[in-house]
Parts: structure tokens; C-alpha cells; sequence
């Protein structure tokens, strides 16, 4: 197999030595520059409703999703990530009341990434207004393109009676380091 | 007081809306329309190699991928890196002496872009003459968004350039301080290795794992490890399936880009 492979260099060789005119024989570089770079497309639901109902413990799921598609390209060793940020710490209700965006949960998962990354990891956590909330992260090298969805989850025992509106403003941010 | 509150819960609703008209009406019975933004960044990551009364200046673009109008708005920002790997965006200067966010401006930090239009914006460090002179390396960077001309989303699309800055020439080493695997269910394994920056530089370092079963090499596998700045330390954890029952040869070694690379030995019995 590998001597079928030399054979077919050599004639490959052999054909362009033979097509190439002697003015253009120098040797010459190219030169490929390929940046990191990122595209964040964030498609959101005009409203993300979450009703606990009946439930005063747990963790609610509330309705519609926020989907995230794009492409990352990393650094050889660098990790690609995708994290979502509140504009603000705190969610206030019409009659007064408010509560923490931690009350709020985010699960990312997976909905048809493709191309060349490592080790993916899809987070489950609390939404936090200081350092923002991990959503997904893919090891290095990476050249992809990812396709995510995030739901939210209320935690009932933390809700006081209210109808809350969020604040415009939330980010889903691609980063590479 | 806890009746009260079961009783209030039950007509409890949340909405999480997107509209300003949202703001003082209640969301259940409302909707609205699906929003779509999107934003293209390119690169992520500069590096300077500045000194103090130093200028230096890179060029950032910007282009708005999607279908409206949009408004890009760049932020400065402080960062570091989670265990997980993401950056956790953070207030300027909250990085203190590793910071240079004081001396990092984009411009114009503020842009209207129309549907695939492409902006170049300039990056540049300027650092004074009082800036030290120690090797290091520095870091801060800008918050990129991408927010409606007019109106409200709820999420807009965002990325981050992160600038570093080294100052003289540092040196690179990292080590592994620790290695433990254990073998928590049947078939499966848990490696943990501490790794520590002890060079001068920050060190985007990749991790090569190797076991051997009878001889065999039955697991080989390569994962890059986020970045440590100096000093910095991660614990690295791989877990590892579908193994066979018996005793392991575990090798763990660790490339941070120096000239040498590190390897940690040792054994696990799976279950």
C-alpha cells in the first residue's frame, strides 16, 4: 500500500515537472492566516413564561426556548465557550416583590453541532448576574459550527405572588481564550 | 405565613418578556413575535507585546450576520477562566495588578451596522510610562454585543475579544502536582490531575492520557485544558467509559508549549 502511494507521488511529480514552463520554477510561500472567530445567532421566544401553578417546591420548567446557532474557531489549545448573562440581579414583579435571578435555572443541550471540537460540555446551573452562567463548552481545537437550545427553570420555593417580567438585555456570549 | 404564601404561589406567574409594553401588563395571556439577532466577531483573542509607553493597535471586525438593523456596542471588561473552561466576564480592573483594561480602548465602540454589513474596529493598547516594566503577562479585553436599533430581545448575541499583553520575555513551565484515578462504577474511571502554572507566562497546556490494559493501550486520548495564567492552578478531570474489569496503567502527560513535557504515572483497578 504505501509503495502504490510513492509510486503515485512520483508520477504526480513527474507531471507537473513536465507541465511546469522553467520561468516559473521559483520557489514562492503561501501563506494561510485563519483568525479565531465567532458568529452568535440568538433566536428567543417574544416571552419565556414560567407558571408554577399549584407546585411551592422544586423546579419548575417554563415554557419556549431560546436557541443559540453560529460558529466558533478556537486557538489550537483554546476552549470555546458559550455562557448567558442577566442584565440584572434581580427579577421585580408589578405588585413590588422581586426575586434573585439564582431562582432562575438554564439547561443547555445539544441540537446538532457538527465540525471538528473536543470534549463537549453542556451545563445545568443558576443564572448569575455577577459572573454569568456557563451554557456550554467545547475543548480545543475547534472549527464548528454549534446549534443550542436553553431552557429555564423557576425555583417555586423562592417565587412570592406576582406576574415578574425580565428585562431586556440577557446575552448569550461566545468566548475563546 | 406559610399559607399565605402557598395561596399566593397558585396565582403566581412569571414571564420573562421581551417587549417594554410588557413591563406593566401581565405576560401569561401576551406574546409576541420570535427576535433574531445575530453578530459575527473576528478575532477573539490579540496579543500585544507592549511595554511601558508603549502603543500598539489591532484590527477587530465586526459584521452583522443577520436580517436588521443592529447596534454593536463594545464594552470593556476584565475576564477569567472558569474550571470549565468558559470566561466569566467581569467589571474592569477586577483583575487588579493583571489587568490593563485602563489603557484598552475600541473605536468606534459604538456602531450601526445594516443587514451583512461589515465594520472594522480598531483595538489599541496604549500603555504609559509609569506602566511596569516587570515581565508578565497582562490581560483585560471588550464584551462585544450585538443589541436592536429599536426595541427590545430579551437575548442578543454577544462575544469577547480577549487582549493580552506580554511585557518582556517570560518564561513557560507548568507541572502536575497531583494525579489520582479512582474507578467509581463498573466499566468506568475518573482522572483528576492538578495542574499548576509555575512559569511566568500563561500557558494553554493539553493533556495526553494513556491506559494500558495487559499490555495494551486501550484508552489514548488528547484534551486541551483552558488557559492558566501564572501561578494559576486547575484540577483537570477526564472520565472515561467502557472499560474492562481489572488493573490499568494510567499515564497522564502534560504539554504546556515549553520545550520539555511533563508525565504523571500511576494505576487504577476498575471495577
Amino acid at each position: 500500500m504505501r509503495n502504490h502511494l510513492l509510486a503515485g507521488l512520483s508520477a504526480t511529480a513527474l507531471l507537473l515537472g513536465a507541465s511546469i514552463p522553467a520561468s516559473a520554477a521559483n520557489t514562492f510561500n503561501v501563506q494561510v492566516t485563519a483568525a479565531t472567530v465567532a458568529t452568535v445567532t440568538v433566536t428567543s421566544p417574544g416571552s419565556v413564561t414560567c407558571n408554577p401553578g399549584t407546585t411551592v417546591t422544586g423546579v419548575v420548567a417554563c415554557t419556549n426556548t431560546v436557541n443559540a446557532t453560529g460558529s466558533i474557531r478556537s486557538t489550537k489549545g483554546g476552549t470555546a465557550s458559550l455562557t448567558t448573562t442577566p442584565v440584572a440581579a434581580t427579577v421585580v414583579g408589578t405588585a413590588g416583590n422581586s426575586i434573585p435571578v439564582s431562582a432562575i435555572s438554564m439547561t443547555c443541550s445539544d441540537a446538532g453541532s457538527t465540525g471538528t471540537h473536543g470534549a463537549a460540555t453542556f451545563a445545568s446551573a443558576l443564572a448569575s448576574a455577577a459572573a454569568g452562567t456557563s451554557c456550554a463548552s467545547w475543548a480545543g481545537p475547534n472549527v464548528f459550527t454549534y446549534n443550542v437550545n436553553l431552557n429555564f427553570g423557576i425555583d417555586a420555593a423562592q417565587v412570592n405572588a406576582d406576574t415578574y417580567t425580565l428585562s431586556s438585555g440577557w446575552t448569550v456570549t461566545a468566548s475563546t481564550t | 405565613m406559610q399559607h399565605d404564601s402557598a395561596r399566593f404561589v397558585r396565582r403566581m406567574a412569571i414571564a420573562l418578556g421581551s417587549a417594554v409594553a410588557f413591563l406593566t401588563t401581565p405576560v401569561l395571556a401576551q406574546s409576541a413575535a420570535p427576535a433574531s439577532l445575530s453578530l459575527t466577531v473576528s478575532p477573539l483573542v490579540v496579543e500585544f507585546h507592549a511595554g511601558a509607553g508603549d502603543a500598539a493597535t489591532a484590527t477587530v471586525t465586526v459584521r452583522n450576520s443577520g436580517n436588521e438593523p443592529e447596534r454593536i456596542v463594545a464594552l470593556r471588561m476584565d475576564w477569567k477562566v472558569a474550571a470549565d473552561g468558559t470566561v466569566r466576564v467581569e467589571q474592569p480592573g477586577t483583575e487588579g495588578k493583571a489587568s490593563i483594561s485602563d489603557f484598552l480602548r475600541m473605536e468606534p465602540a459604538n456602531v450601526v451596522l445594516a443587514p451583512g454589513e461589515t465594520r472594522e474596529l480598531a483595538l489599541t493598547l496604549d500603555l504609559p510610562p509609569a506602566f511596569p516594566s516587570a515581565t508578565a503577562v497582562y490581560h483585560s479585553g471588550f464584551l462585544v454585543r450585538g443589541v436592536p436599533v429599536t426595541g427590545n430581545v430579551t437575548f442578543g448575541p454577544a462575544a469577547t475579544v480577549v487582549a493580552y499583553d506580554t511585557v518582556g520575555t517570560p518564561v513557560s513551565h507548568a507541572k502536575i502536582t497531583q494525579l489520582h484515578v479512582s474507578s467509581p462504577a463498573s466499566g468506568s474511571a475518573i482522572l483528576s490531575a492538578r495542574i499548576v502554572n509555575d512559569g511566568a507566562a500563561y500557558a494553554r497546556t493539553s493533556g495526553h492520557i494513556v491506559l494500558r490494559h495487559d499490555g495494551q493501550i486501550v484508552v489514548d486520548e488528547t484534551d486541551s485544558i483552558p488557559v492558566l495564567f501564572a501561578n494559576e492552578a486547575r484540577v483537570y478531570n477526564k472520565a472515561l467509559s467502557g472499560l474492562a474489569p481489572g488493573a490499568y496503567d494510567v499515564s497522564f502527560t502534560l504539554d504546556y508549549g515549553g520545550p520539555t513535557l511533563i508525565e504523571g504515572t500511576t494505576e487504577v483497578n476498575v471495577r
